[in-house]
């Protein structure tokens, strides 16, 4: 395959030039240039033909521009955090039956007795929404009235693997495009300077790189990695593009020359598309090289904005650095931000089988930074087209595991907020059984939440599709509803 | 986990506005109640529901989800695709009770809400009451058509279905002279009359520079070295210098390595699993059985057939027995989810895997599409999914526990080889038997007086109950001995099932570990204690007996050896459910696992040496003394053994099903909802032109199936194959979706040319290495890749070159811009074979890869790709990747300008090209420095430069130079070192040039 093979000659025609169009193809150019036409027009059957596929584009008029995932890997306890059930209180200690999800599928078996373990922390009614919020978010407590709960979620697999590729990408096989990709897919990027999809500090684990992974789709579309899960959060900068400032003028001469012999090249056959674009890709690497530093410095930041996030000591550090540069990375037009809480073991950071007031260790750490981010967002307007999203690959469960002193996991139900752009503000929506056990009153699966992100990004759940290996793929597979009870 | 009804309902669920309906459903209710056997009960409280909640996926003229329609009474009668809804009188036999009530697994309905219970209720009372429904005449309940039939007829039109066509080369009527000359193969009179009846002309033939390294990294995935340059472009006769240099090449190692790597990308190879991180530790026999393969230019009938059912064919020799073992790895590679709690489930989706890997890589069918119903768009019902999974059935890929493992096999040996391993067998089996009966002896004998241990002497990590977390009321006590610093704690024997204890380490190094818990035993204890060890390999269970006194010293007794790694959970819980007795609770031990069996030899010496006890008579001593030397050694002995045993070579694969047999159709892919016994077969489609697929009584079916895809009379197996040859190398198939020769693929450009070609390969007794050269030695692969100018007909007419009007100009792929660069500064490590992961790693976070090795030997690891492959297109190692990507984006870029990796290979490729004596060999450059400027060119791009090239490299080059010595590179004065300097800036240069990339 070749130049213009990629691109059906019809549409060639219909961008402004040829190595443009290639450009599109290739992701690289700014989504305005991308024609929602081309990608009904040819249907190509397997992933090398149908890296022609141009973003569809807006299905219609989006509520939110970008997206910033705030990832709580493990599974941080909703009944200890936003879902209030003050009958565990009543029940505490006492051995009641369950339907626990493990034992389901593993043996079928349900109504086994559980000793339900209330929760260690106080809870209070925050702002004029009166949401409940436990002692250990009080920092995001403070802006209730911004966050739309979701208290119904529930979703596919019980340990954390599959769970958590479920969460990303719609699966628990390990073998589709993560969310990012098909938003980047359906959207392509704001700042053609940066990638459209970043995910910070990611977790080697649980799926590892297929979180963010393009699967199928074209490799323009995956997620960009930037600093490491187990960091302290001193290591975010894009691959490859920080060079030593005194390194920098060789750098320059070295790609001055490499692109005298590229358009030497381009020169002698101009219509070679493929060469064009990476004639292109040399100028926006550099152009990359060149903004990134200064984009992916968040000491740039005033010294009142850095204690904000609490940046500079203390337990809040590493998470804060991480939302600061969420937050600048947002201002710069990235289109899907991932922020990671987590660390690289197979039973990550929330997962507290034992020991549940380990929960708060980690409270400290996020809490004042998803606060500061949120307020941050506010002042500067940014929350008006930024969605941000709080959430984990599933909830726990409000009895003790094993009788002892942890909670197990819980994909029957538990609790995701969604604030800004588009959602219902200080709104709260569905609900779990008295004791937070399962989601019981307006379910929301995990393929709904997709498909109302989906939306709320101007895309159609089931438009946004992607044709591989004889059949038309989406994220949210056949199933997936838009809640439009909490879209505002 | 699957739950396909499930989640198709919920969907349409969420249209309904569901408060609404729930109270308009509610004041529909009469204040008096009809009984539940009249039809007034069905009018009053069950129409009104279903009309409510039910309709809008389960009517005639809605969705009739899962085949289900509640708007007659045929409709549930029949039922969906699990049978009847109702049950009339038994409402616990009634599908439709449980899923209302929430009481099924895999369902429940209406999905977002559960039903008012008093509406449940009513439910229950009227199917009790014999479900009294008057609709009984609707039209749809009858008239329901399951599954549209497939009209066969039609569908064997499709070209792919149909039989090898016999073709013969066109001949050509030649208008001029080039014309005439122009074919040098069959295959290019079949692409000229194609071209000509578009009144279209090929390209002139690229030039020896382009061609050599076209050619060379096609079929090596290296660039040609100066020399081998030099000597072909100044050959007098030029075709046979050409025909030369295939016939080297294509006996090369590295065109084995180069061609392999291109069937690993279809058998979507790889040495790891995403979940967990698993690493596969044998999955490298098979990479080399690919290579090995192509290197010998087996015929690929046989590799194909060795794929599916190596393991039940006949060999001749060992040898041939062992790759064809090693080949049924092909089956057991798939990126499973082994954490799937649904064992059944995970079953199923493992021979999902391997259905329709198989069916894309070696049919061009995509199968797997016909798991829940029919293909939408092939021929394929899903009765011949079910019929080819029974086959795959027939073998086990996988071993269950909480994590679920693949399987690997003991590899054929010659006899004298098994003869070693199986007496090595022998005596672990002896020494086993042995000591279990010395310790039984030993085991009498009382332990060394423990009273007391301090957990501050013991090796390892002790954890006191001191130090537990209690949940409930746990008694502190000293009353018996032997225990660990301050007594140990007891449940009262009360409570059951309330109290536990947590003993979680403060920090554990990662590793692995005997675990050990402290008791000391008595009759009034609990004989079956639960303790659960929380490692990284998940939750263990085990039950210890506190009755009976420990087994190590009296004090400890081992839970097993477990895996903890970096932050990740690592504690031990011990309940008292399911007691029947006290239960005692006194430490828990984490012991390395050297530390463990040093101490096992330690305390059987210890013991020995232990001064004489008094009562007892002194040959009674000794005599218990040479027991336990002799425990120690025989401890010693097994632990050896047992090491031995482990480095015998092993592979992965299957093993035989006993109940091997039919499956039934899985209705929508649902292990719960089973439908009839299909018999094991394979694609009805083209069963009429193969012998009819006949499974022996004691054949689980797989070798029938193997002989039926690997086939002369296949019209799938070869053609699809043929084109993935003439894809890998022309850069495009004649078909240009190659996993997919399904009516929703493309069609092929030259349908005589592929049948042409694949009634050759068979011919050729199915040899690669014969295909490739007959495409090789082709005018249209010598054709030039250059672009003409805007105006040029052919541009116009097809411009996406499906005729072949010129030669596709290639991505270079990720490996060979890697091995090329090795290669170019001469520190390829081009070792064959063998194992490359480093270290004795269990899972592949955070690999570190060899820098240095043939990119085909470093350890395909899916949750660490090296950065340099994967920014470069690399293959997808969950899918079978018939055709790479071929994106363009800026960290390729980003990572030839900046990676250290580059700066490396270009500083180590200057100083290789300083010790030639250039001048000699390219005298027609002026200077010394610029030689080497060309000799630079000739390794990277395998050409001169242009004078405008040289120029730029000069200027490029003499201006480093002057940066570091202030003065330009001076003939008669060169200062080695900075001229290094500056070359290496040069190659770090031509790394990064597009040219570099592409392939003219």
């Amino acid at each position: 395959m070749s130049s213009e093979i990629l691109i059906p000659r019809r549409r060639l025609l219909q961008t402004s030039g040829c190595g443009f169009a290639w450009l599109a193809a290739s992701g690289i150019a700014a989504s305005s240039a991308r024609s929602r036409a081309s990608a009904t027009e040819s249907r190509p059957d397997d992933k090398s033909q149908s890296s022609a596929g141009v973003a569809p584009g807006h299905h219609f008029a989006p509520r939110a521009k970008r997206i910033i995932f705030l990832f709580m890997q493990g599974g941080p306890s909703h009944i200890d955090t936003f879902d209030f059930k003050p009958d565990m209180i009543k029940h505490d200690g006492q051995s009641m039956p369950f339907d626990d999800s493990r034992s389901i599928a593993k043996t079928g078996r349900r109504g086994d007795l559980h000793r339900v373990m209330k929760s260690p922390w106080q809870f209070h009614q925050y702002g004029d929404g009166g949401h409940w919020v436990s002692d250990l978010f009080p920092e995001t407590a403070k802006h209730a009235d911004d966050l739309c709960m979701i208290h119904s979620m529930h979703t596919e697999g019980v340990a954390h693997g599959p769970a958590t590729l479920f969460l990303h990408t719609g699966a628990t096989n390990s073998i589709r495009p993560s969310m990012g990709s098909w938003v980047h897919y359906g959207l392509g990027t704001e700042n053609e300077n940066l990638p459209g999809f970043v995910t910070i500090a990611p977790p080697l684990g649980n799926g590892g790189p297929r979180n963010f992974g393009n699967a199928f789709l074209p490799a323009v579309h995956q997620g960009t990695p930037v600093g490491r899960a187990d960091s302290r959060g001193d290591d975010l900068m894009l691959r490859n593009a920080a060079v030593p400032a005194s390194e920098i003028p060789g750098t320059r001469r070295r790609l001055d020359f490499v692109q005298q012999l590229n358009r030497h090249r381009l020169d002698a056959q101009p219509k070679d598309g493929e060469l064009d674009a990476m004639v292109r890709s040399y100028e926006l690497a550099w152009r990359m090289q060149t903004h990134a530093p200064e984009i992916f410095d968040v000491n740039n930041e005033t010294q009142a904005t850095l204690d904000a996030y609490g940046i500079g000591n203390g337990p809040t550090d590493a998470f804060g650095k991480r939302c600061l540069l969420a937050r600048r990375l947002c201002e710069s037009g990235v289109r899907f931000i991932q922020v990671n809480y987590g660390d690289n073991s197979a039973n990550p950071a929330w997962d507290q089988h034992s020991n549940l007031p380990k929960h708060a260790d980690h409270a400290a750490a996020v809490d004042r930074p998803i606060g500061a981010l949120l307020q941050d967002l506010k002042q500067r307007g940014l929350l008006e087209d930024t969605l941000v999203w709080w959430g984990s690959e599933f909830g726990r469960t409000p009895y003790a595991q094993a009788n002892g002193t942890g909670r197990d996991h819980n994909p029957a139900g538990f609790t995701v907020w969604l604030a800004g752009a588009g959602v219902k503000p200080g709104f709260h929506y569905g609900a779990t059984d008295e004791l937070g056990h399962r989601a019981v009153t307006n379910k929301v699966h995990m393929h709904d939440l997709h498909a109302t992100i989906l939306h709320l990004m101007g895309l159609d759940h089931q438009r946004l599709t992607f044709q591989h290996a004889g059949r038309d793929f989406r994220l949210t597979d056949v199933y997936g509803r838009v809640v439009e009870d909490i879209i505002s | 986990m699957k739950m396909p009804l499930n989640r198709s309902h919920r969907r349409q669920w969420a249209i309904t506005a569901l408060t609404i309906a729930l109270s308009v459903a509610l004041s529909h209710r009469p204040t008096i109640a009809a009984p539940p056997d009249s039809i007034d009960f069905f009018e009053q409280r069950i129409r009104p529901v279903l009309i409510e909640y039910c309709y809008e996926c389960h009517a005639t003229d809605t969705q009739q989800q899962g085949g289900l329609s509640l708007d007659s009474k045929p409709g549930w009668q029949l039922g969906g695709d699990s049978g009847p809804a109702i049950v009339p009188g038994d409402a616990a036999a009634s599908r439709l009770m449980r899923v209302i009530a929430y009481q099924d697994d895999e369902l429940e309905m209406p999905p977002d809400n559960k039903l008012p219970q008093n509406i449940i209720d009513d439910f229950r009372a009227w199917i009790a009451a014999g479900a009294i429904d008057p609709r009984a005449d609707h039209p749809a309940g009858a008239s329901k058509k399951r599954d549209k039939d497939i009209d066969w007829n039609r569908a064997r039109e499709h070209w792919a279905y149909q039989p090898l066509k016999q073709s013969t080369p066109p001949v050509i009527t030649a208008t001029t002279a080039q014309i005439a000359d122009w074919p040098s193969s069959p295959i290019d009179q079949f692409v000229l009359q194609s071209l000509q009846s578009h009144d279209l002309l090929p390209s002139e033939r690229a030039d020896r520079f382009a061609l050599l390294r076209r050619l060379s990294i096609d079929l090596t995935g290296l660039p040609p070295d100066p020399k081998s340059i030099g000597d072909y472009t100044t050959a007098s006769d030029e075709r046979a210098a050409y025909e030369q240099v295939v016939d080297r090449m294509l006996s090369s190692h590295d065109f084995a390595e180069r061609f392999a790597r291109h069937w690993l990308d279809v058998a979507r190879y790889a040495e790891s699993v995403t979940l967990r991180g698993l690493v596969q530790p044998e999955a490298w026999r098979y990479r080399d059985y690919v290579i090995d393969a192509i290197h010998q230019d087996r015929s690929w009938k046989d590799i194909f057939r060795e794929q599916i059912a190596g393991d039940l064919i006949q060999t001749e020799s060992v040898e041939a027995a062992q790759r064809a073992q090693a080949a049924v790895t092909f089956l057991c590679m798939g990126n499973m989810n082994l954490e799937n709690q649904q064992k059944r489930g995970l079953e199923m989706d493992f021979i999902d895997e391997q259905l329709d890997t198989l069916g894309r890589a070696m049919l061009g069918q995509t199968i797997g599409c016909a798991r829940c119903h029919d293909h939408k768009f092939d021929p394929i019902p899903t009765a011949d999914y079910y019929a080819m999974a029974g086959i795959l059935h027939g073998s086990i890929g996988i071993e269950h526990s909480n994590v679920s493992r693949w399987v690997e096999v003991p590899l054929p040996l010659t006899d004298q080889e098994a003869n070693h391993w199986n007496s090595l067998e022998t005596e672990l089996k002896d020494v086993t038997a042995e000591l279990a009966k010395l310790k039984k002896a030993n085991d009498r004998v009382a332990p060394p007086k423990l009273a007391i241990a301090a957990s501050s002497k013991l090796p390892g990590i002790v954890v006191d109950d001191r130090s537990a977390k209690r949940v409930g009321d746990w008694k502190e006590s000293e009353h018996t001995k032997p225990y660990v610093d301050a007594g140990y704690l007891h449940d009262l024997n009360e409570r059951r099932g309330e109290k536990s204890l947590t003993f979680e380490p403060q920090e554990l190094p990662p590793g692995q570990y005997d675990v050990r818990v402290a008791f000391c035993a008595s009759e009034n204890r609990s004989s079956k204690v639960e303790f659960t060890v929380f490692s990284a390999d998940g939750e263990t269970t085990v039950v210890v007996n506190q009755r009976k006194p420990a087994a190590i010293d009296g004090l400890w007794e081992s839970l097993g050896t477990f895996r903890f790694e970096p932050a990740g959970q690592a504690f031990v819980m011990l309940s008292n459910s399911n007691a029947d007795g006290h239960v005692i609770a006194d430490a828990v031990q984490f012991l390395p696992i050297q530390t463990a069996v040093v101490a096992v030899e330690k305390k059987s010496q210890q013991v020995a040496k232990a001064e004489p006890i008094d009562s007892e008579p002194e040959n009674a001593q000794a005599e218990q003394k040479r027991r336990l030397l002799a425990e120690a050694n025989l401890v010693a002995r097994q632990s050896e053994l047992k090491k031995q045993l482990n480095q015998r070579p092993k592979a992965m694969g299957l093993r035989r099903r006993e109940d091997a047999g039919d499956l039934p159709i899985h209705v929508r892919g649902s292990i719960h909802n089973l439908g009839e016994p299909v018999g094991r077969g394979a694609l009805q489609i083209i069963s009429d032109q193969l012998p009819p697929l006949q499974i022996a009584s004691d054949s689980c079916g797989r070798i029938e199936l193997a002989d039926w895809i690997a086939s002369d009379q296949n019209p799938l197996t070869s053609r699809v194959l043929v084109n993935r040859i003439w894809l890998w190398v022309m850069g495009q198939g004649i078909v240009r979706t190659p996993d997919n020769f399904g009516t929703t693929g493309q069609p092929p450009t030259h349908p005589e040319l592929l049948d042409w070609l694949t009634a050759e390969f068979i011919q050729d007794d199915w040899s690669i290495q014969r295909l490739v050269k007959r495409i090789v030695m082709s005018s249209t692969y010598r054709q030039s890749s250059r672009l003409p100018s805007i105006d040029d007909p052919r541009l116009q007419i097809d411009p996406d070159n499906r005729l072949w009007w010129r030669s596709d100009r290639k991505p270079v792929s990720a490996e060979a811009i890697r091995d090329s660069v090795l290669a170019i500064s001469g520190e390829l490590d081009g070792t064959p074979y063998g194992s490359r992961i480093r270290g004795n790693i269990s899972a592949d976070y955070g690999y570190q890869h060899d820098d240095l090795i043939r990119s085909v030997y470093m350890p395909v690891f899916r949750n660490a790709i090296p950065d340099l492959l994967e920014t470069f297109n690399y293959t997808d190692t969950s899918f079978v990747t018939g055709q790479r990507q071929r994106g363009i984006v800026a960290q390729q870029a980003l990572a030839m300008l900046n990676h250290p990796w580059f700066a490396k290979r270009a500083t180590t490729a200057a100083q290789r090209n300083l010790k030639i004596a250039v001048r000699s060999e390219l005298p027609q450059y002026a200077s010394d420095w610029e030689a080497r400027i060309g000799y630079a060119f000739l390794q990277t791009l395998a050409r001169h430069p242009d004078q405008a090239e040289l120029e730029a490299a000069k200027q490029f080059v003499g201006d480093f130079y002057q940066s570091i010595t202030s003065s330009p590179p001076d003939e008669s004065a060169i200062d080695n070192k900075a001229m290094g300097q500056s070359l290496a800036q040069l190659y770090h240069g031509l790394f990064a040039t597009a040219e570099f990339r592409q392939l003219d």
